[in-house]
């Protein structure tokens, strides 16, 4: 589905990501971990289509087509999804407003017709309750004076309306307490099919106790380091990173 | 950012879709102002005496003032003398009784500006008055209007029918003195719409006048006259087109309210006179003076006004708060792009004890535009525990474009609260981006902040003029509304 | 002309040089100006709220040797002044009074002249900066009735450890006019800590007219601060003229709690990449004192950031004014400018005319302003009684805890007890504080 070769990206000329390989098959969950600074968001957003990202060499195809001319919206016509490590507050603009302009580009993009305001509704009705989103968070402004699990929690809910073929996580797990780390992971969970994948980018293995990857990656220096198992990731929560960014540099 | 720009530019430069000409025979006032004019103007709509006099004295008035310079906007001198004054479609001469005899042309021109000028409208429920250039050429509804006593009719034809009423409040709100502009149409006005409600009546329907400015090298100058009367309530809209030209176009209007106890006006305004071409040629210079006066207790008024034309604006709606626990209320969206200048803001003078105001402004400047805040609250020794809150907010599209805010608070006693919030930014690259990876095209992403940006503003619109200010900005208020 | 300023001009002491250097051509510009110009009416914009009517009655002498600026300084002795940790530098009537200062004028990294615009000496190299807006009249005024004046500079990469005070003493009970002039200079990298304290006796009902240039160069940083406690009969024209570079801060406070006209215009300008100034002010009038502040924060280049806080607690028929202006110049991105005017009225009778503008000629800018006026949470004095505490205690209190968002973030403790204590000790304000 996704596959990620020899990415290098730059960020005001400095080298940020030298050289990602990365294949995500249908149905797989990888996770990305990694030390601060190591690259990881600059990877979901270069992903994402984000602008201020330039890649200089390598390529990101995603079911076989090249992503990195394609814009923002349309990535997610192909069914590309970034949740945000910090979801955006825009004031004044209503968050089950904005979702249905979301899915009917999406639909518009896939040559689908556009759904009906009763349509939507229903659907947004039965994601509200799968996902557990208060129902009174639907008509406030997208974002504004929510918490921050709320926040996450709302990333999840337009993620299962959207029902994107792939999602990136980013940083999904911060600044949330153990109850809404639960109950968005579980979100999460139930959206996870055959057909679906997962790119979970998370500093701490806490998160994938809930979301368990099936691959973890290391990535340190803007390259992955280390690919293992979940093994991997408890291996990290006990020794750190220092273990393998030490040995690398030896080894380099 | 500069992948942002052109989208903007396509967004915000949409052509100006009023700006036809109608070829209709018109009667014309030569150029010039002089005491001859005005005799002329008043002679034309066979005055009574009185406000000749009351016209006259204005004009000497007006010549002992000079042309006010304090407003953050530039322009060349304008040549008093160079336009006419009265500009009338020639069937004026025999006015139609029924829109039947009105000239098809006319009504072509309303329909392409698409007002429901037709009886068909009734189910729109609202009563339109036309003043195209110098007069008002159509009130519709008036028969309904006048059974629960609710007067809706042209300036001239309440000057001939109610004298009584438009002698006992004309001026009195805004006086000829007030400003060089207020001074200049006192003395030269041709016509405008007077309503009155009368008492503890609610007005069945909103009312509503349509501007036209149509004819070249004409000034309008309209006056328009609003009284509610103890315990009544009335919704007034007013709409403002003009054709394309090249030279600069003068509209300097005086709109007065006044509000007895217990009554509420709320007035809106979507103005969208030309605004001149993307190099700044031609366009309307709007210099208007528009005042409330809450006489009573708990009256009320609501000022809201969507500003997307003019080559310069240079309009304070404002509310005089005389009575005990009056309300003045300002919601403003002031949209300037290319070379367009805009002054505007309002003035709440609290006089009343517990008087209220509130004051919502949303600038967007785009393009190379000027686009000004200004302000006034002044709360005087009197108003015990006034209160007022101010949020004025700018959004710069563009790095060519200036939003600036001058915000004057006076304060002369200690139990009022004055809250006072402005900010200014540009739509954020985080916004747009978050928007785009959800699937939505960049031109709907900034029409969707945008929107946003306004919506507490819009909210306050009838919902027929919602739908008008949203389609002149360009923006889908779909499901953001309401 | 106003009269009261004819009669200054009469009593300007004769050029003794005619030796046409450029001191003397500012001096003939600035004369052209007075010439041309009047006192600032209420008919321009800036001085709307201002009137200097009283100003223009009043006849000055201007200070001088000849008159009482040399005279009282002997009731004074050095010891009054000493405090630990500072360099204490003291003028009376307009005059630099060696004796009653502290010796270490020229040591560990700065250099302090006192008399430096004596003469046109161009090894200064002050011209550009005495030249500033010459065009207005009280800018006119300074330079041809400059009493004495002081030159600070700071070397490069230096850190002034010790605090320097200067203290500005009205002595006199002739009205006299004392024009004085501070420039501070902080080379590259340097650091200092500079107060500016005008005091004067009771019966001084003089007229202060000063001038502080600053001049930060690359990530210098200047703490600045402005009190001006002067007696209730004297005005008070007072001028911060700044210029802050490259990674520089400015930190510059202005708290006015005296004279019976005040009015402290602020102009900085960011003119380089990552400069900074937070801009803090403190008001406090009593009685029929007029207090106003003009500030201006030019934003001139990208990446310049600012932040403003000006409280005023207004009492009795007094009335405070602030405008405060920020102009973000055309290309001038990524600015960040934050304003804000807190006003207290205390009485039925005092006055608040407050206007926070900003002129915006960039797109990517974060600026936001805010002004409120507003008067004693009725709720918090009742809590603070209900908890035992008397009313006036409960009152001083409150005014406290409001003048405290500027007074807090001082960094000079002494200042700050001292502040503290003109609330809540028994003093002046603490009587002020017992009105009403």
């Amino acid at each position: 589905m996704l596959e990620i070769s020899d990415l290098h990206v730059d960020v005001d000329g400095k080298e940020i990501l030298s050289g990602i390989n990365l294949t995500v098959k249908a149905g797989e969950t990888h996770a990305i971990m990694g030390p601060n600074g190591s690259g990881k968001s600059t990877l979901s957003h270069v992903i994402a289509g984000r602008e201020g990202y330039t890649v200089s060499r390598g390529k990101i195809v995603f079911n076989g087509k090249s992503l990195i001319d394609l814009e923002p919206e349309e990535r997610a016509g192909e069914g590309v999804f970034l949740a945000f490590q910090y979801p955006i507050e825009i004031a004044g603009v209503n968050n089950v407003y904005m979702l249905k302009a979301a899915l009917n580009g999406i639909r518009n993009y896939r040559g689908e017709k556009e759904l009906t305001s009763v349509e939507f509704l229903k659907l947004v009705k039965s994601k509200v309750k799968a996902v557990g989103l208060d129902e009174s968070l639907l008509n406030r402004q997208v974002n504004s004076g929510f918490s921050g699990g709320e926040k996450k929690r709302n990333e999840i809910f337009q993620l299962s309306v959207l029902e994107p073929m792939l999602a990136v996580l980013d940083e999904t797990d911060s600044g949330l307490d153990i109850d809404a780390l639960k109950a968005v992971s579980d979100g999460v969970n139930k959206l996870r099919d055959a057909s679906r994948s997962f790119v979970v980018i998370t500093h701490y293995q806490r998160l994938l106790d809930y979301i368990v990857p099936d691959y973890v990656h290391v990535l340190a220096n803007g390259k992955i380091i280390k690919t293992g198992d979940k093994e991997l990731a408890h291996a990290l929560e006990s020794k750190g990173y220092d273990w393998l960014t030490d040995g690398q540099e030896s080894a380099a | 950012m500069s992948t942002n720009a052109k989208e903007i530019d396509n967004l915000v430069n949409q052509t100006y879709e009023a700006g036809f000409y109608t070829d209709i025979e018109q009667e014309f006032a030569p150029p010039g102002l002089n005491e001859e004019t005005i005799r002329f103007i008043s002679k034309k709509k066979s005055e009574p005496e009185w406000l000749l006099e009351w016209r006259l004295k204005a004009y000497k008035q007006f010549n002992e003032m000079t042309e006010p310079k304090w407003a953050h906007v530039e322009y060349p001198p304008i040549d008093f003398q160079e336009i006419s004054y009265y500009a009338a479609p020639k069937s004026d001469e025999d006015r139609p009784k029924s829109l039947d005899e009105v000239d098809p042309k006319l009504l072509e021109t309303y329909e392409k500006l698409g007002i429901p000028l037709e009886e068909q409208k009734v189910l729109a429920g609202v009563a339109v008055d036309i003043v195209f250039d110098s007069v008002s050429v159509h009130t519709t509804f008036r028969e309904k209007l006048a059974e629960v006593g609710v007067i809706f009719c042209s300036f001239s034809e309440a000057v001939k029918d109610h004298p009584e009423l438009v002698k006992k409040y004309l001026g009195t709100v805004v006086p000829a003195r007030d400003n060089f502009y207020s001074a200049l149409n006192s003395a030269v006005f041709s016509d405008g719409s007077f309503v009155y409600i009368p008492k503890n009546t609610r007005c069945p329907m909103e009312l509503s006048t349509y501007f036209r400015m149509n004819a070249m090298n004409t000034g309008q100058f309209e006056r328009t006259l609003i009284v509610a009367d103890e315990g009544s309530y009335v919704s007034y809209l007013e709409g403002c087109t003009a054709p394309m030209r090249d030279e600069n176009q003068l509209h300097a209007a005086v709109v007065e309210l006044v509000v007895l106890k217990d009554a509420e006006i709320k007035y809106s305004t979507v103005q969208n006179w030309y605004p001149g071409d993307e190099e700044g040629k031609g366009g309307i210079y709007n210099f208007v003076t528009k005042r409330g006066d809450c006489r009573g207790d708990r009256s009320k008024i609501s000022w809201t006004q969507v500003e997307t034309g003019s080559a310069i604006t240079w309009k304070y709606p404002s509310c005089i708060l005389r009575g005990e626990n009056s309300i003045g209320e300002f919601y403003s969206v002031a949209l300037t792009n290319n070379l367009q200048q805009a002054d505007t803001g309002t003035k709440m003078v609290h006089l009343g004890k517990g008087s209220n105001s509130t004051i919502i402004s949303k600038g967007i400047s785009a393009g190379r535009s000027q686009n000004a805040y200004r302000g006034l609250v002044r709360v005087g020794g009197s108003a015990e525990n006034a209160r007022n809150y101010t949020q004025c907010d700018s959004l710069l599209l563009g790095d060519k474009s200036a939003a600036h805010t001058f915000p004057y608070i006076e304060c002369k006693n200690p139990s009022a609260q004055i809250e006072h919030e402005a900010s200014t930014s540009k739509i954020s690259d985080d916004q747009l981006f978050y928007l785009r990876s959800r699937g939505i095209s960049q031109e709907d992403a900034i029409n969707m902040i945008v929107n946003g940006f306004c919506k507490e503003v819009f909210k306050e619109l009838p919902m027929e003029f919602a739908v008008e200010a949203q389609k002149l900005l360009g923006i889908s208020l779909e499901g953001s509304i309401g | 002309m106003s009269n009261s300023l004819q009669a200054i001009l009469q009593r300007l002491p004769r050029s003794n040089s005619d030796t046409g250097d450029w001191l003397e051509r500012l001096r003939a510009d600035a004369l052209k100006t007075i010439s041309s110009r009047d006192y600032p009416s209420t008919k321009e914009e800036s001085w709307k709220y201002t009137s200097l009517h009283n100003l223009k009655k009043n006849d000055y002498l201007i200070a001088g040797e000849h008159n009482s600026g040399g005279l009282v300084k002997k009731i004074y002795s050095r010891d009054d002044f000493v405090e630990a940790d500072k360099i204490h530098i003291v003028f009376i009537n307009g005059f630099f009074q060696p004796d009653l200062s502290s010796d270490e004028l020229l040591q560990n990294g700065i250099n302090i002249r006192p008399t430096a615009t004596k003469k046109a000496d161009e090894k200064y190299n002050l011209e550009a900066i005495l030249k500033t807006d010459l065009a207005e009249t009280f800018s006119a005024l300074n330079i041809l009735t400059l009493c004495d004046s002081l030159l600070i500079e700071v070397e490069k990469n230096r850190k002034i450890e010790k605090v320097i005070k200067l203290i500005f003493i009205g002595e006199s009970s002739e009205s006299l006019l004392k024009s004085l002039r501070i420039i501070v200079r902080m080379s590259e990298n340097s650091e200092a800590r500079i107060v500016e304290e005008y005091r004067s006796d009771d019966k001084d009902s003089g007229l202060t007219n000063v001038i502080t240039n600053l001049r930060l160069g690359q990530n210098s940083t200047l703490y600045h601060h402005r009190l001006q406690i002067e007696s209730m009969n004297t005005t008070h024209i007072g001028k911060i003229d700044a210029q802050v570079d490259t990674g520089a801060n400015l930190y510059s406070d202005s708290i006015v709690m005296g004279s019976k006209l005040s009015r402290v215009d602020i102009d900085v300008s960011l003119s380089g990449r990552a400069a900074y100034c937070r801009l803090n002010g403190l008001f406090t009038g009593i009685n029929d004192q007029h207090i106003d502040h003009h500030t201006t924060i030019r934003h001139l280049v990208g990446d310049t950031h600012s932040d403003e806080l000006y409280r005023g607690i207004l009492d009795h028929n007094s009335r405070g004014v602030f405008n405060g202006k920020v102009v973000v110049s055309a290309d001038a991105q990524k600015i960040s400018a934050r304003q804000a005017s807190n006003n207290l009225l205390l009485s039925k009778l005092a006055e608040i005319d407050t206007k926070p503008e900003l002129e915006i000629y960039a797109d990517d800018v974060t600026c936001a302003h805010g002004a409120t006026v507003g008067q004693l949470d009725e709720t918090a004095l009742f809590y603070l009684r209900s908890r035992g505490i008397s009313y006036k205690d409960a009152r001083a209190l409150l005014i406290y805890a409001f003048a405290e968002k500027v007074i807090g973030p001082i960094p000079l403790p002494a200042l700050r007890q001292s502040l503290e204590n003109k609330f809540l000790g028994h003093n002046q304000m603490s009587e002020f504080i017992q009105q009403g």
